[in-house]
């Protein structure tokens, strides 16, 4: 019985002991048994599913870091500088009474407006690593590179570009007055003839500062070698002269630096032939295709064009398409044959254009600067032209008796029309869902369903609420016209194997472990958009509601099975529902030149050439402009209206086609990501 | 008496195999046990740890505890590097819990055993003696049988009870042992009693 007692005592103790060890136990003892139930399926939190691409970062600066990099292209082609091709004409090149220089003509210490606006050019990159280049209508095929050992065989296209750039460089960081060299009054062997000696100016630069250094002596020597082809009067394919879809700016088009901020000067009287015919009977639009293939506006640059009204005196060889067999005379020296004098320059005013190509922040910096320069430029605040109606031409029948006349530009940015894209980046988007769990990490919205008793996720209605701000107006009648709009499975990692766990891993996808079973979730990409399974997410919605973008998503539960999906939600506008920017000027300046016009002024210049080229002096009525109007025939032929020189041959489709080569099919309005997590039973 | 019981001598044989029922009736339960979480464990209830720290947080919140529950959870948004190191700590936890419920009913079935085994060794009044120990030893057994099924039920409390799916490999993994213990005490008890109250046809068997 003893030990009974002890026994007794001993459970009495220790029962005592328990009790008073858990005295705070009953406060918790009701939250341990109301413990939750661990989940009967695999954990698929433990999935790796990766994140989603972060913010889209800054398009790269033209130029990198660093200094900004200007290319300053400059028109050298024989209409640019006034020059007439023909070493024998009617008029000569330079005399007391007529004189070349077109755009860059000098008198003693006049000189065109063209420098003033060269220098603005200039001091608006201030501060920027700039380069000239030269381009006319000298060639440097791939074929001659090669030959000349300048370009390996097998040099890409890229290269090749580079290598021209190189070639057709001018100056590098020049000080102002190096413009001053491009003008004489004699223009013989100047900037602008035909090989100039101011091609081979890349054999003066140090190699260092060329974009290919290691071949700056082959390079040097391939120029001499095309300039002296020119000179012995075998150009060839070195020459683009008349060719109607070969003309200076498509070859400066074809060899920019992207990279650099480009600015282009060219001579609308330059523009040859803009758009074509295919052999197949496609319709071509030259530059458009130049700035697709390129993809200048697919590298998010933009185009930036003037219109300068500039003074010109010079001898007009061409004029778009029609080539002259006696230039064209526009502007001339004021000379009195009492007095055998030169008094002073009648210059004519011409259209210039410039093309400004670059990133759209440098551009606009770029032309804010240039503005900036042009309106404080004293050069380009005089009145110039002929006084007292001494210069005279016919238009539409009529006498036109030109007024003095200043500078003055018109400014068009022509860019890929953007629309503010709501990504999940943006600010103040809202994803939200009444039947499932949303969270967010970082920028990526994660709607978490958890099946219901069934073992079936509910059916849900997600709305993502899109902020006004960055709408464009009119948005809601645009809605209608929506393209590309729905909601995809970009990917999904869904459960597609359970195997028992013996120690392997499975090859593919990721395998959770759960009892004695290894369940294995593979990645799919582009789920569900062969049409075998029905796509768990349609877009049911997009509305205005309130001021800001509603879009509704209908989610159906019976079609989802556990894992991730990443929904992508997209809407897009028709490119064309975005309209561009009135410029009325375009059209005022524009002048549409046919071919019956072209043949007219053509047979005209030949009968000149018949008739007048071997008289002593030149017929008054061609001393300028051909005269006024009259209604008497010149051997023949009546006299046909004066070229419109003054104006822009084919601007209005040269901003056409470039608006059209910045114009995308659809502009994408939603690009909306966020993950679906489907938890197991 | 007193002398003649002072003179008694065990055999060596006896005192060995003794020892050998106690080693093996004793091993049994922890075999069971280290069978069960290095196992079975990891190839038939993979994955199944219950967050035993948070409930024992819940019972005891001890700073300890509450660092250790922390650690063993992971939010339902949680990174899967966050999920997979919380699943890592739960389910250590899990295992040391089981381990440690198992080790120490374990040891208190011997423990008590050996006591009871101590207290009822002396070779005086043979007969009373031994219905004193009988008596002894079913006491004995009975607090074994409480203290196992403390143990089994502070797990089942713990940790156990939220395990989804319970089946018969869980209860084979975690409570075997429970059932072990106190069957192994009885076969040391009843196998290899003290000499003095043990016989052949007697109740305490001798070996």
């Amino acid at each position: 019985m003893p030990v009974l007692k002890r026994f007794a005592l001993a459970l009495s103790c220790l029962i005592g002991l328990m009790l008073l060890s858990a005295c705070g136990m009953p406060e918790n003892l009701s939250a341990l048994l109301s413990a939750p139930k661990e989940a009967s399926g695999p954990d698929l939190r433990l999935l790796d599913w990766p994140e989603v691409e972060s913010a889209p970062t800054a398009v790269q600066e033209p130029g990198g870091e660093g200094v900004l990099r200007v290319d300053l292209w400059l028109d050298a082609s024989q209409v640019m500088g006034g020059i007439s091709p023909n070493e024998t004409g009617l008029y000569p090149h330079f005399s007391r009474k007529y004189r070349e220089g077109g755009f860059h003509y000098r008198l003693g210490n006049t000189v065109g407006m063209y420098e003033g606006v060269l220098r603005g050019m200039l001091a608006a990159a201030e501060g920027s690593r700039t380069r000239i280049l030269r381009y006319g209508n000298e060639r440097l095929p791939d074929d001659y590179l090669a030959a000349q050992g300048v370009a390996g065989e097998n040099a890409t296209a890229s290269e090749l570009r580079s290598l021209r750039r190189d070639m057709l460089t001018y100056a590098i960081d020049p000080m102002p007055t190096v413009f001053s060299e491009f003008s004489a009054e004699d223009m013989s062997g100047s900037f602008y003839s035909l090989g100039s000696p101011a091609m081979e100016r890349v054999s003066r630069l140090a190699p260092e500062m060329l974009e290919n250094p290691e071949k700056a002596d082959a390079m040097a020597a391939a120029v001499s070698a095309q300039r002296s082809s020119i000179e012995a009067g075998g150009g060839g394919a070195l020459l683009a002269v008349g060719d109607d879809t070969d003309y200076p700016l498509l070859y400066a088009l074809d060899n920019l630096d992207l990279t650099r901020l480009s600015v282009i000067v060219c001579d609308p009287a330059a523009i040859r032939r803009l758009s074509g015919v295919s052999a197949d009977g496609t319709p071509v639009d030259y530059v458009q295709s130049l700035l697709e293939e390129r993809g200048v506006f697919d590298a998010g640059l933009c185009v930036g064009l003037y219109a300068f009204t500039l003074d010109y005196m010079g001898q007009m060889g061409s004029f778009g398409a029609a080539d002259f067999s006696e230039p064209v005379l526009w502007g001339k020296l004021s000379y009195s044959t009492k007095r055998q004098a030169i008094q002073g320059a009648l210059p004519m005013p011409r259209t210039l254009l410039c093309l400004v190509v670059g990133a759209p922040d440098q551009v606009e910096a770029y032309t804010e600067a240039l503005n900036a320069q042009l309106s404080a430029s004293p050069a380009l605040r005089e009145l110039r032209g002929p006084e007292k109606g001494e210069l005279v031409y016919t238009q539409n029948g009529e006498t036109v008796t030109q007024q003095p006349f200043s500078f003055a530009y018109r400014y068009l940015q022509i860019e890929r029309p953007t629309l503010s894209c709501h990504t999940q980046h943006t600010a103040g988007a809202v994803l939200s869902c009444e039947d499932g769990h949303i969270s967010t990490e970082g920028s990526l919205s994660t709607l978490t369903l958890e099946p219901a008793d069934g073992g079936v996720p509910p059916d849900c209605t997600l709305t993502l609420m899109l902020p006004q701000s960055s709408l464009p107006g009119g948005l809601d009648k645009a809605l209608d016209s929506l393209v590309d709009s729905g909601a995809s499975v970009q990917a999904a990692l869904l459960l597609t194997q359970e195997l028992p766990i013996t120690g392997d891993t499975p090859a593919n996808g990721q395998a959770l472990p759960l009892r004695d079973k290894l369940y294995v979730f593979t990645r799919e990409d582009a789920a569900f958009q062969s049409g075998e399974a029905p796509n768990p997410f349609r877009l049911t919605g997009l509305r205005q509601n309130g001021g800001a973008l509603e879009a509704e998503v209908s989610v159906s539960g019976s079609l989802l099975r556990p894992g991730y999906y990443r929904v992508l939600l997209t809407a897009s506008l028709p490119g064309n529902q975005l309209g561009w920017e009135n410029a009325p000027w375009v059209d005022e300046l524009n002048v549409t030149l046919t071919n019956e016009q072209i043949s007219e002024w053509e047979s005209f210049t030949q009968l000149i050439t018949q008739y007048d080229r071997d008289t002593p002096s030149v017929p008054r009525q061609f001393q300028h402009a051909w005269g006024a109007a009259t209604d008497s025939a010149y051997h023949g032929m009546p006299i046909p209206d004066f070229p419109p020189v003054m104006r822009a041959p084919g601007l209005s489709e040269l901003v056409s086609q470039l608006r059209a080569a910045a114009t995308v099919d659809s502009l994408p309005l939603i690009r909306y990501v966020f993950d679906v997590f489907v938890t197991g039973s | 008496m007193a002398a003649a019981a002072r003179r008694i001598r065990i055999r060596r044989t006896n005192r060995l195999k003794c020892l050998v029922c106690y080693l093996v009736c004793f091993a049994l339960p922890v075999l069971w046990q280290f069978i069960g979480l290095w196992l079975i464990y990891p190839y038939k209830l993979a994955a199944t740890a219950p967050n035993a720290a948070a409930a024992l947080a819940r019972l005891a919140p001890l700073p300890a505890l509450a660092n250790l529950a922390q650690r063993c959870t992971a939010a339902a948004d949680a990174a899967p590097q966050a999920v997979r190191a919380a699943m890592a700590a739960r389910e250590q936890s899990w295992l040391a819990l089981v381990a440690a419920c198992a080790l120490a009913a374990w040891l208190v079935t011997l423990i008590a055993q050996l006591i009871w085994r101590g207290v009822n060794h002396k070779p005086t009044q043979a007969a009373r003696a031994t219905q004193a120990a009988i008596l002894a030893y079913r006491l004995n057994m009975l607090v074994i049988w409480l203290c196992n099924a403390a143990f089994a039920a502070a797990l089942w409390f713990l940790g156990a009870r939220q395990i989804a799916g319970f089946a018969q490999w869980d209860a084979l993994c975690y409570f075997g042992v429970y059932l072990l213990n106190p069957l192994a005490a009885i076969c040391v008890s009843r196998l290899a009693a003290p000499p003095t109250l043990s016989a052949r046809h007697g109740f305490f068997k001798r070996l």
